[in-house]
């Protein structure tokens, strides 16, 4: 039973702790970005200090009970669906910890004891998939390739967001171009495909496994894309890697097709030809959840969010990658040591001509699409918020 | 007890044992020849010196004798993961406290009774399969093949309180036994070697097992991550306190059986004589072919219930996920468990909670900042410490070998 009255050491404990799944750290991408979301905690003197943990599904249990009852960490941060499944009962057990859940909400109810203590933090992950999508429509119809192409991880409903997103981004690119730049869609290949027909799509059914996501976007590549989008985590490091392989065997100068699209950080500075990424603020989610319980705000923001906390476009939890985000991430790069300092001006500029290729109205048209999707003027179809209304094999009968 | 590490690699067809110009260069040093000692002599030599093989007393010498041979590699275990701790920064106490903490704490001691007992079970499934001279490496595939049964028939099947257990249970060993068949017919009608076939057996049971969760299994009310549907209230195993649940007992009682069944019957002791000697056993009028298969069954008996322990004894979500992490590499570390208990059903017991203790002490080294990986280092360097005697030794025998034939007949005792 909870000690009423009684301070708990974690209460003012300085100390944070984050959890990951059983592939940990190194896939430049969402576990990387957890860890990011700490360590900039700690560097901005948020924390004291972070600790790390990996778990596996079978000792999430105990590592997480472990971590709780332990009372020396004010949050714990929690970046696997396996910490989730077992958090009700731990949270109902040690009520007072505060629990953040990426992606998910976990199974409590409101009359659970843990419930005002857990917080799930959510992406509107549909919206900058959309702007990428939009992207892979102009490119398509600047530089005259038939497809866009996606690659995604596993068969979960989280990603129907990711792909549908994308889908609808596609489309719109290309309405938008026949009613505002006609003379670019003419004759190209793109305008000649049917609506469901525009997006090769492939779920390569792991995480962490380069050599499936780079072999999925060689065949994307031969069937007519020109960009693909990686949802894919370490699997989808190998979409990157595939765009690289294809320039250097064709000799194909930067800010020419076929690109590469990264996920949840911006991954541009891998090759100079990814040429955005849709990035997911994992550790923009991490970090505000932390100041929360160091700021002992923690609980307002429960009772605030019925227990939710959104990461939209309109905060910043999610966007489309640009200059500023491509600085950061070498810096998040460089923290995690997959960079040395000296690589770093030959990245930006190299990054500088890809964009400069490219025609000058496709930038501020997707800051005018964020814009909107902002002031709710457009609204993007997200398949895991209503299955009923977005239910994926109505949305894929239209989309492709 | 009798000294089975080098009991010499059996083949179904007959042709075991040293040649027949082997024997007659037998030069009457009352071994069988040069041939054949180059396979088994090192046992052999040890076996004049300690005791007959066959028998079951032990003197006090040869109890030292084996503690010492299990104490070493584990201190070089130690010296290795400490080295590795102080180079990059630690001190060795922290070996010790997290080791300390690990079996003192009530969680870990719950988590490690839990991962031990799965580990105890495919432990089983190597021993048997090496008394009788086979080296069955396929507990893995077994595992998960015995989890899908498992799932089958814990989770879709609605069968009452107090049979549904069993019939998980008994499904799960059908199951795994069923897996290592087509194994045990390959070695035995085409001498398939059964190295090769149950490691691909491995891959192909765990991305079957991943089909099954992601497809026929999956949960589909859950929509944040792929899990199989979780195993009915009635099929569980009843729970002590999470993560442990009175599955554990089966970490006693196979290896038990096992132990019952190798030295006490006559089918054990059918096993045993076949892993010294095919021929000898044979030529007793055993069937030699016979014993082989069986022993893939058993073994997979054992290691499809250590699938069904790691999917109906997964409290307290009692699912697996899509990437099988509850599941994963059960099967190889019994293979070490085995090992470091000497191929002793009842030492494997012991060395399943050694080794499950050394995996749940991940969380305290995470918790003082030491990469986890330390316990892998250490598990490792276990079973490299352990195997090195073997490598001594048959390259000892060779280089013996090699002069005899060389500087010719002169003898050496």
């Amino acid at each position: 039973m909870p000690f009423v009255g009684r301070a708990r050491a974690s209460d003012t404990s300085r100390k944070a702790a984050v959890i990951l799944g059983p592939d940990g750290r190194g896939d430049l991408g969402w576990n990387d970005l957890a860890w990011n979301g700490g360590n900039l905690a700690k560097k901005q003197g948020v924390v004291e200090d972070f600790k790390l943990f990996t778990t596996t599904e079978n000792e999430a249990l105990s590592l997480l009970t472990d971590i709780a009852s332990s009372n020396e960490y004010r949050i714990i941060v929690s970046a696997t669906s396996y910490v989730a499944a077992v958090l009700p009962e731990v949270s109902n057990q040690y009520p007072e910890q505060n629990y953040a859940q990426l992606d998910i909400y976990p199974e409590i109810k409101e009359s659970d004891p843990g419930y005002k203590g857990v917080l799930g933090l959510k992406f509107a992950q549909e919206q900058m998939s959309a702007q990428a999508g939009v992207l892979a429509a102009f490119l398509a119809a600047h530089h005259d390739f038939a497809k866009a192409g996606i690659v995604l991880g596993t068969e979960i409903a989280a990603l129907f967001d990711f792909e549908i997103g994308y889908k609808w981004g596609v489309d719109w690119g290309v309405e938008w171009l026949k009613a505002n730049k006609p003379d670019v869609l003419k004759g190209k290949k793109i305008e000649a495909l049917k609506q469901n027909e525009r997006v090769l799509w492939t779920y390569a059914g792991v995480w962490g496994d380069p050599a499936k996501g780079k072999a999925a976007t060689q065949i994307q590549f031969q069937q007519g894309a020109g960009i693909v989008y990686q949802v894919a985590g370490g699997t989808g490091l190998g979409v990157l890697a595939a765009a690289d392989d294809a320039h250097k065997a064709g000799n194909i100068p930067i800010g020419r097709p076929p690109f590469a699209i990264g996920v949840d950080s911006d991954q541009g500075w891998i090759n100079p030809y990814v040429i955005t990424s849709g990035l997911k603020r994992v550790d923009l989610a991490t970090l505000n959840s932390i100041k929360l319980a160091m700021d002992g705000k923690f609980r307002d923001a429960v009772a605030a969010g019925k227990g939710v906390m959104w990461m939209t476009l309109a905060n910043g939890g999610v966007g489309l990658a640009n200059e500023q985000t491509l600085v950061d991430a070498l810096q998040f790069a460089k923290d995690a040591g997959s960079l040395t300092e000296d690589k770093i001006p030959g990245i930006l500029a190299r990054n500088k001509e890809l964009r400069a290729a490219q025609p000058d109205w496709i930038w501020p048209t997707l800051d005018q699409l964020g814009t909107d999707i902002k002031a709710g003027k457009v609204e993007v179809p997200k398949p895991s918020a209503d299955p009923e209304k977005w239910g994926i094999k109505k949305m894929r009968a239209i989309y492709g | 007890m009798g000294h089975q590490e080098d009991a010499g690699h059996l083949r179904l067809d007959g042709r075991n044992g040293a040649s027949r110009q082997a024997v007659a260069a037998g030069r009457g040093t009352g071994r069988i020849g040069a041939r054949c000692s180059i396979r088994r002599g090192g046992q052999l030599r040890r076996d004049r010196v300690h005791h007959s093989a066959m028998s079951a007393t032990h003197s006090r010498g040869d109890w030292l004798h084996e503690a010492s041979l299990v104490a070493a590699p584990l201190l070089l275990g130690f010296a290795a993961a400490a080295a590795v701790i102080v180079v990059n920064g630690g001190s060795i106490g922290m070996l010790f406290t997290a080791f300390y903490n690990t079996v003192t704490n009530r969680n870990g001691l719950l988590q490690t009774v839990a991962s031990g007992t799965a580990l105890a079970l495919t432990a089983q499934c190597f021993i048997i399969g090496f008394r009788c001279g086979v080296f069955n490496i396929g507990a893995e595939g077994a595992l998960f093949a015995g989890a899908i049964a498992a799932i089958q028939v814990g989770a879709f099947w609605p069968l009452p309180q107090g049979i549904h257990l069993a019939a998980v249970m008994l499904a799960a060993m059908l199951a795994g036994a069923a897996w290592l068949y087509p194994v045990a017919l390959l070695k035995t009608y085409r001498n398939v070697n059964e190295i090769v076939t149950t490691i691909m057996m491995n891959f192909i049971g765990r991305y079957l097992l991943a089909f099954f969760v992601m497809w026929v299994f999956r949960d589909t009310k859950v929509d944040t991550g792929a899990f199989s549907v979780p195993i009915r209230p009635t099929g569980r195993f009843p729970v002590i306190a999470s993560p442990l649940t009175w599955a554990c007992l089966l970490a006693v009682v196979v290896p038990v059986v096992a132990y019952v069944l190798l030295w006490h019957t006559r089918f054990g002791a059918h096993i045993r004589a076949t892993g010294y000697n095919a021929d000898a056993a044979r030529g007793a009028g055993i069937d030699v072919r016979r014993l082989g298969a069986m022993v893939f069954l058993a073994g997979g008996a054992a290691a499809g219930l250590a699938g069904c322990v790691l999917t109906a004894g997964l409290s307290p979500t009692f699912k697996v996920g899509e990437d099988l992490s509850a599941l994963r590499n059960f099967g190889l570390l019994g293979i070490s468990v085995a090992m470091i208990g000497r191929n002793h059903p009842l030492g494997a017991m012991l060395a399943s909670f050694f080794v499950a203790a050394v995996r749940t002490s991940r969380f305290q080294f995470q918790k003082m900042g030491v990469a986890p990986e330390v316990t892998e280092i250490f598990i490792g360097v276990v079973i490299f410490a352990f195997a090195f005697p073997y490598v001594f030794q048959s390259a000892a025998t060779w280089i013996k070998a090699i002069r005899r034939s060389r500087w010719g007949s002169e003898e050496h005792g």
